[in-house]
């Protein structure tokens, strides 16, 4: 290669430059993502306890064979999709209401907008703190407040029934504001023309709503829902910090339930397959999202 | 409100973030920047300590004056009380110490995975004395019998009490020094008591459930025990009641989680729990167990003789001087106290083996553990010679506590819960059958359901 | 009812919902201030004497402030090198032809998707062997693997915002597609840049599990440190409290600061 087409090359003027600008991030990302991912696959093929090892040995797809059996591991799955089916669901339409109040008008639009955003992006971890204080069964403000209102105190985070919706709650505080700030940017860029030709033909609120604004909105919805997804699916910290899992197993998602295999238990060869089974679920149901996303848009 | 409209203000964002990077750099430079140098002078005193036994201790005290060994432990008011007198250990020895403080299940998962890689960064490790077997056996943790002896005279390892100082031994060789230790008893409020008429504290668990239903009444509640899921939370109180109705954990090297015993005795805590526990006590972990206690809504705790000290300070409790103790009541086969302490171990894969003993003897010496009992509040002593002395039983003054304690951790059996490799498994799996108990299931199908899992754990 | 009277209801109505929304971070900041008999005493106060002795106490031994600037040195660094090598691939996804952009993008994506607890024990051996374990620039590396795949969705949907035309004519007056590159395009997107620094700044700030796992008493950032006070005898939840606040607070000045953004920003520029 001489001289003027290397400089050419690194003015960018050169059509196959762009290997030169995205070497960067493939270099980086492959060196960090294709070794874990190989050492993964080998570690599962293993019986492997950190604990043990003096009886490492291969065991071939024995820790996939043992995953299929056990009932901690598809009971967590289960946990983890009524989990993200609720979350998703109350976030979505909440969202939507909101979303659809904040579209009026009214005091101080801006500062609420921001302050609404708050739980978002708030620490995770400390999210986790401040619901374990506020969930407390006797000194928690949520179980003073129901008693002021002459309810029974109830055990939230420690009621076997209560435990999943008391998580629940807490992802819904966090990421409703989000959805619908997502939902709010996608009624701020509705056309006007549809809904002057659906008042022409006497259509109602409801019937346009239904009709005109939820197609509109669709998209955004998808985005919405893409992103909750993936952050559910993978969500550690907050459960980490008020349940662990427990009580029994009631809140124990694949990610916890991975994770307390490989680093409570040490079994790593069996957390190791738990993670690759869970990265193919991820990467399938967002494949699959995505593409029905583009299809749409 | 800030609106990053324009190029001026993402400039000013890029300095300040700069900046805000400098910062760090400078004071990382303060804080860690003795660690740093202390790693790269490590290596020769590694050397100096190996090959310099033979020199005059001169030369090796000299040598030894870069050491920089780290701790991994769990944040307690002793380690706070350690952390200021460090300075003069370092005076004494030229040993600096680094702390790396973390909760329970973290400092578990944390340890054990820089164990596993045999990594050189801990020093020290706080082990809980449930894996004392598991560690010696995966060949972790050094023995440190010979530096014992080697240093009898000043260390006094027959001072520690018994059970404390078994937990770290196993097959001749002895791994720890026990560093917090504790058992459990009866704490009862005594007002309460009196307000229902009952004269004396239970002593068997027939009495205990007459009383705890007796004083569930008017908003408050009879007993809290630890409900939460774990080998260290339900399990440790639940274990008391097991081995009381005669319960076995093994059976010839086999597991048997489902005796009639084992039944009865989950039964029972279930439902001691379930009918005269506050709201929310099956999944009451040790602190809030205790701050049910503080606040005075409920009459009795099965729980660690060391709560005392937090149950009479007036900053934190309500109930100061209201409470009596009592030892753990007695079922068919008798009482069982629990024992749990937490040790400082070796990791094989320190590089500063003997500044890391020198650390953990002086941590666990009488002179220390009396001295951070005094001025900071800790009723966890391991030395008996501690219990004895005058100054510790006037601090830690409470009626009758003293004597109680440490008759239970006399007559506490290291083995209150088997310590086997297969433990930290099988005691998990446990604690979920008995959370699953406590909050509906039958105790027999639970425990016949744990038992089938925990067979596959021995295979 | 009258207009006004309905509006002014709404207008309650909402701010009732904000504020129920606003409370729990509310609630962190009053504990924070709190005597531990305060705090857990019944009924909640709301007016008390604040003490400041729980931030005295978190900064009484200098680690937690230690642990704070790690958080804050290891978030700067992991921004610059993910904007370093983040903004060039995402000028190339918009600017230049490329075969299967889509599949490289998903797949810059899914690197944020592999479920840490995959991945997290390889690294730990690794980093182990590479003497990584405990240091700055290990945790950077985890961290700008998420940042990355944020910084380049942003900035490629920014970069389609802003017309080739501008380029185009800088180029027709003699400077090379790089000097345009810095020149036009750069100074535009700088709103952009700006809001996809902060959002990755905040994602490593909140980050936990891997800090905890691949850090130890040097490099640990304050996310775990703030465990260290649940102990032993019980949760500090006065100090806790303080530490949270501590941590929350520089995410939501910067959460204020970028508002605009921010929806953006969290959909990875999927929504404008």
């Amino acid at each position: 290669m001489n001289m003027k087409r290397l400089k050419l090359l690194f003015e960018l003027e050169t059509d196959s430059a762009y290997r030169l600008l995205v070497a960067p991030i493939v270099i980086f990302l492959l060196a960090v993502t294709v070794f874990p991912t190989l050492f993964a696959l080998y570690t599962s093929t293993q019986h492997y306890f950190l604990s043990e090892p003096y009886n490492k040995h291969f065991t071939g797809l024995g820790n996939y064979a043992y995953m299929l059996q056990d009932s901690r591991f598809w009971g967590s799955l289960k946990t983890t999709f009524i989990f993200m089916a609720s979350s998703i669901v109350i976030e979505m339409i909440m969202g939507i209401a909101l979303a659809l109040l904040m579209t009026r008008k009214f005091f101080g639009s801006g500062l609420a907008k921001t302050l609404f955003l708050l739980p978002t992006i708030t620490t995770p971890v400390v999210v986790g703190l401040i619901w374990v204080m506020l969930y407390d069964p006797q000194f928690g403000f949520i179980n003073y407040v129901l008693g002021e209102l002459g309810f029974a105190p109830q055990a939230w985070l420690s009621g076997e029934k209560s435990a999943i919706w008391a998580v629940v709650a807490v992802d819904v505080w966090e990421w409703t504001p989000f959805v619908a700030l997502v939902v709010l940017a996608g009624l701020q860029s509705l056309p006007d023309e549809p809904y002057e030709a659906a008042t022409v033909d006497g259509a109602n609120t409801v019937q346009k709503f239904f009709h005109l604004t939820l197609p509109l909105i669709t998209p955004y919805l998808l985005i919405a829902f893409v992103f909750r997804f993936m952050d559910l699916f993978r969500w550690f910290d907050t459960i980490y910090v008020m349940t662990k899992g427990g009580p029994g197993t009631a809140t124990e998602t694949l990610n916890m339930f991975g994770y307390l295999t490989g680093f409570n238990f040490m079994n790593v060869g069996y957390a190791a397959s738990i993670g690759l089974t869970m990265l193919f679920m991820i990467t399938a149901i967002s494949k699959f999202v995505i593409y029905l996303a583009n299809k749409k848009g | 409100m800030v609106k990053l409209g324009n190029k001026k203000a993402s400039i000013t964002l890029v300095c300040l973030m700069i900046f805000a990077l400098l910062l760090a750099a400078c004071s990382s430079n303060g804080n860690a920047g003795n660690g740093n140098n202390g790693a790269g002078e490590a290596n020769g005193a590694v050397n100096g300590a190996e090959s310099g036994t033979g020199n005059g201790a001169a030369a090796e005290k000299d040598k030894k004056e870069s050491v920089t060994i780290t701790a991994a432990m769990q944040q307690h008011s002793a380690v706070d009380a350690i952390k200021e007198m460090l300075p003069e250990f370092e005076q004494q020895t030229g040993i600096k110490v680094q702390f790396d403080i973390l909760p329970q299940e973290e400092l578990h998962s944390k340890t054990e995975l820089a164990l596993a890689s045999n990594s050189d960064q801990y020093d020290v490790v706080m082990m809980d004395m449930m894996f004392t077997t598991q560690y010696a056996k995966a060949g972790w943790v050094s023995p440190l019998e010979d530096l014992i002896s080697a240093n009898e005279a000043t260390l006094q390892s027959d001072d520690f009490m018994e059970g404390f100082l078994s937990a770290f031994q196993t097959d001749g060789h002895t791994y720890g020094l026990p560093f917090y230790g504790e058992s459990t008893m009866l704490m009862y409020n005594k007002e309460m008591f009196e307000q229902a008429g009952i004269a004396n504290p239970p002593t068997t668990i027939d009495e205990l459930i007459a009383a705890a239903k007796e004083l569930t009444k008017d908003g408050k509640y009879g007993i809290a025990m630890r409900g939460a899921r774990g080998e260290g939370m339900n399990i440790y109180v639940w274990a008391g009641f097991y081995n009381a109705f005669g319960g076995k954990w093994l059976v010839d090297g086999k597991p048997v989680m489902n005796s009639p015993e084992a039944i009865k005795a989950t039964e029972v805590y279930a439902d001691l729990i379930k009918n005269y526990a506050p709201p929310g006590g099956a999944n009451f972990s040790w602190d809030q167990v205790q701050l049910a206690v503080q606040q005075g809504t409920v009459a009795m705790a099965i729980d660690a003789t060391n709560f005392a000290a937090r149950l009479e300070s007036p900053e934190n409790s309500k109930v100061v001087g209201k409470i009596g103790y009592a030892p753990v009541p007695s079922g068919p086969a008798g009482s069982s106290p629990s024992v749990y302490t937490a040790g400082l171990v070796v990791p094989k894969g320190s590089e500063h083996q003997e500044a890391a003993f020198e650390f953990i003897s002086w941590a666990t010496s009488k002179e220390i553990q009396l001295k951070t009992a005094i001025e900071g509040l800790r009723a966890d002593a391991t030395r008996k010679s501690v219990w004895e002395d005058q100054s510790y039983r006037d601090k830690y003054n409470y009626e009758g506590w003293t004597d109680v304690t440490v008759q239970a951790m006399e007559e506490a059996n290291a083995d209150y819960r088997p310590r086997i490799k297969e433990w930290k498994r099988m005691g998990d799996r446990l604690g979920i059958a008995v959370s699953e108990v406590l909050a509906s299931s039958d105790a027999k199908e639970a425990l016949d359901s744990a038992q089938k899992d925990i067979e596959q754990f021995f295979k | 009812m009258s207009k006004k009277a309905q509006g002014f209801l709404f207008n309650i109505l909402l701010w009732a919902m904000i504020a129920a929304f606003v409370f729990p971070l509310l609630w962190l900041v009053l504990t924070s201030l709190k005597t531990r008999v305060d705090a857990f005493s019944l009924p909640p106060k709301f007016i008390f004497t604040p003490t400041f002795s729980n931030y005295s106490n978190v900064l009484a031994d200098g680690s937690f402030l230690h642990y704070y600037f790690n958080s804050i040195k290891v978030g700067v660094l992991s921004t610059l090198f993910s904007l370093l090598i983040g903004i060039p691939a995402a000028y190339a996804l918009v600017r230049f032809p490329m075969r299967k952009k889509e599949d490289f993008a998903f797949w810059v994506l899914s690197t944020r998707m592999a479920p840490p607890i995959m991945v997290i024990l390889p690294f730990y051996l690794v980093f182990k062997q590479f003497n990584l374990l405990d240091t700055t620039f290990g945790l950077v590396m985890i961290y700008m693997t998420f940042s990355l795949s944020f910084v380049l969705w942003m900035m490629r949907s920014y970069f389609e915002s802003i017309s080739v035309d501008l380029e185009d004519a800088a180029r027709i007056d003699g400077v090379s597609r790089l000097m345009a590159f810095f020149k036009v395009t750069i100074p535009l997107s700088a709103p952009g840049i700006a809001a996809a620094s902060i959002f990755s700044f905040i994602m490593s700030w909140n980050e936990f599990l891997y800090s905890l796992i691949l850090t130890g008493s040097n490099t640990k950032t304050a996310t775990v440190a703030i465990t260290s006070f649940i102990t032993f005898e019980g949760i500090r939840w006065g100090e806790v409290a303080a530490a949270g606040t501590m941590i929350v607070l520089p995410v939501l000045l910067f959460g204020i600061m970028i508002q605009k953004y921010l929806v953006q920003g969290m959909t990875m520029g999927g929504v404008k």
